[in-house]
């Protein structure tokens, strides 16, 4: 599982790192995302579902969020 | 910063209190008024922040109409301005100098005299203005005043805060950037002087609160509600879009979950939502105009070539934003 944390970054750095990031794994590998700024939390799960990935896991604890989500596979 | 840290400061602090201050800041309204005389007010008011485009001279068109506006909301005349700079000594001058090229632009198309400035060393580019302008005490036009059967009229597109964002994270196209430069860096000369040829019941610019965070200070403290009818709102679609795959300022989230409790949503989808409370730069004058002035009011801003959009009206009511999506059954 490959992990990008980017605390202690602003928007729009998380969706873009997150973008980034996704592109550079393959299909059906998951990403793990860490960031504790408040508004990146819905910006990269926005991203994330518009892109059509799938968010397995979302937890927050104490200001840090952690974002596990699958790499879409593309429809063949 | 954000209204709720805004708020927070200023409270308990011994803010002026003076007859002749006839607009403070205990309102947030959009500049300072003070009488000079009987027929005479003064207006003034302060703006600057980094760049949110990256044409310098963009940049400073941009935010020399940003700073005057504030002038024009309040139905005032700016006549003489100060710059107000800060520049790392690592980048070219040049840069600064195209900025303050733009700036000069605006301010001679608006027939104001720059007469100085002051400029710092700091990490962060940042420029803007402040201004100075005059207006006659009986025609100053407040956020508040709205009455209701007025209806409200906005003069520009929605959607610059997610655009900047989507430029910040280089995702933005060009002829998107040059679109929203050149709303932006539109003055809203024009539409204050048709809205004080017509009269209006109240007026903002619509900046950093977001569209319905400027609303509800229209709203705060009084007797009427504002009805806004989401899909008369114009947007720009790249806003949408951009918003719809993240690309929401943090200033949205904030201007949202510190003004939530005043607003009421009938079918608007969260998308749309942070749209309507997404920071704006140099945005366009909101309105109430009573109904009867409102085919003059639209007339005068056609001929001056200034768009206008009906985006909802007021009733009475107990100081709250209700917002109707597409389809949504009126309460």
């Amino acid at each position: 599982m490959k992990r990008l944390d980017v605390r202690g970054e602003v928007c729009p750095m998380p969706v873009l790192k997150t973008k980034k990031a996704m592109e550079e794994i393959s299909e059906g590998e998951i990403l793990e995302i860490i960031l504790d700024y408040p508004p990146s939390r819905e910006n990269v799960r926005r991203f994330l579902l518009s892109q059509g990935h799938e968010i397995i896991e979302m937890v927050e604890e104490g200001g840090v969020t952690r974002i596990k989500a699958r790499k879409r596979k593309e429809a063949s | 910063m954000g209204p709720e840290d805004l708020g927070k400061i200023l409270e308990g602090l011994p803010l002026p209190k003076n007859e002749r201050l006839l607009v403070g800041i205990e309102k947030l309204d959009d500049a300072g008024v003070y009488l000079l005389r009987e027929d005479l007010a003064l207006v003034q008011t302060v703006d600057f922040f980094t760049p949110i485009v990256d044409d310098p001279f963009w940049f400073g068109q941009i935010s020399c109409a940003n700073a005057l506006s504030d002038v024009y909301a309040m139905g005032g005349e700016p006549i003489t301005a100060l710059n107000i700079v800060c520049f790392p000594r690592e980048l070219d001058l040049s840069v600064l100098k195209e900025i303050l090229r733009g700036g000069l632009k605006k301010l001679e198309e608006a027939g104001v005299v720059l007469v100085g400035g002051h400029s710092v060393e700091d990490p962060e580019v940042k420029y803007g203005l402040s201004v100075t302008g005059i207006v006659h005490p009986q025609k100053i036009v407040r956020n508040q005043g709205a009455r209701p059967g007025d209806v409200l009229v906005l003069t520009k597109p929605i959607g610059t805060g997610i655009i900047s964002t989507a430029i910040k994270a280089q995702m933005a196209e060009e002829r998107t950037i040059l679109k929203v430069s050149e709303v932006m860096a539109t003055l809203n000369r024009e539409a204050s002087q048709v809205m004080v040829e017509i009269g209006v019941n109240a007026c903002t610019d619509i900046t950093g609160f977001g569209l319905l965070g400027h609303m509800c200070e229209m709203v705060e403290g009084t007797q009427v509600d504002f009805y806004v009818y989401s899909s008369q709102v114009p947007v720009f679609e790249e806003a949408l879009y951009f918003a719809k795959i993240g690309l929401v300022p943090g200033g949205a989230y904030r201007n949202k979950s510190f003004r939530s409790h005043m607003v009421d949503f009938y079918g608007v989808d969260e998308v749309m939502r942070d749209v309507l409370f997404d920071p704006q730069t140099s945005g366009g004058l909101l309105m109430a105009v009573p109904r009867e002035k409102l085919s003059s009011l639209l007339e005068g801003l056609k001929k001056r070539g200034q768009s206008a959009w009906v985006i909802g009206e007021v009733k009475e009511g107990s100081g709250r934003i209700k917002v109707f999506g597409d389809g949504a059954p009126l309460p």
